[in-house]
């Protein structure tokens, strides 16, 4: 399990550790199963061809939850998420490695909670920010 | 087909704070850990329990997409059967607490928001819909808004 990372140490431009993934089609279609979203879009290729699209894509979804790792990984257990957004702002297809990673853009104290804000994206092999987002995170502080 | 009909005012009014059936369910340990496995996600916090009581939690724990199992029942939009394609735009997730097995999360859709706009794929309506996750206490869990590309 990642370590417990802890508000004071945290600076803004740190950049969150590469999350890589390689979506295939069988963890579209696992995907599919644990989430209910059945859209044939993710597993027929002949669906996929006949609404316009070159093949199957990896659904919007899939990627949001990758994000979502990407934070909670960083954060540690004691962590805790209050926000994910996520856009898709073009689509990936399966098989192609997927670079999720983010950026530290804001340290802050809000209610008492002691928060942090980071942009967040995944970029596909050619480098595009296919996947925007942000996130916001409170951490624990250290013992004094 | 119509593909031209425009999202009129009228149309846009009606459709507008429309909600889907309330929908219910109970967060299976099982499920949780299908989805962690669907997704690559190896966190122990959503598969142990004994790791998530060491870590200060009181069960096995949700990763912060997981209510995309718990499937609202999304609207009907009879007036939008003519857009058969979907694309989903994106999501914006607000936490309020925790999600754990052994939860009964009823989830409830609406339509925030709509509006039409011309794309390179033609004329396409974007919904945006929100969802309400609200647990056994009535405590409000998560709300999830995501946008819905018709076209």
């Amino acid at each position: 399990m990642a370590e417990q990372r802890f508000w004071d140490d945290v600076r803004v431009d740190d950049l969150l550790p590469v999350l890589e993934k390689l979506p295939t089609t069988r963890q579209l279609v696992q995907y599919a199963g644990a989430s209910g979203d059945f859209y044939e879009i993710h597993y027929d290729k002949d669906f996929a061809f006949n609404t316009g699209l070159d093949g199957v894509i990896v659904h919007g979804a899939l990627k949001s939850a990758f994000l979502g790792q990407l934070v909670t990984d960083w954060m540690g257990e004691k962590g805790t998420i209050k926000r994910l957004v996520v856009q898709y702002r073009g689509m990936d297809v399966p098989n192609q490695q997927l670079t999720c990673t983010g950026r530290v853009s804001r340290k802050y104290i809000e209610d008492g909670h002691h928060l942090v804000d980071c942009e967040i994206w995944i970029k596909n092999p050619d480098d595009k920010k296919t996947t925007p987002g942000s996130a916001t995170v409170i951490l624990p502080q250290r013992a004094r | 087909m119509d593909k031209t009909l425009k999202l009129t005012d009228d149309v846009r009014q009606s459709l507008i704070g429309r909600e889907g059936k309330a929908m219910s369910a109970t967060v299976e340990v099982g499920q949780i850990r299908r989805f962690a496995d669907a997704i690559g996600d190896g966190n122990l916090l959503w598969i142990q329990r004994e790791a998530a009581e060491n870590a200060g939690y009181r069960d096995v724990m949700a990763p912060p997409t997981f209510l995309r199992s718990i499937s609202a029942a999304v609207p009907s939009v009879p007036e939008l059967s003519h857009l058969t394609r979907v694309l989903d735009g994106g999501s914006e997730w607000n936490y309020f607490a925790p999600v754990y097995a052994g939860d009964q999360i009823a989830a409830v859709s609406r339509i925030a928001n709509l509006t039409q706009r011309s794309l390179s794929i033609g004329l396409a309506v974007f919904a945006t819909l929100e969802v309400t996750y609200t647990n056994q206490h009535s405590e409000v869990v998560a709300k999830q808004r995501s946008t819905i590309i018709r076209y």
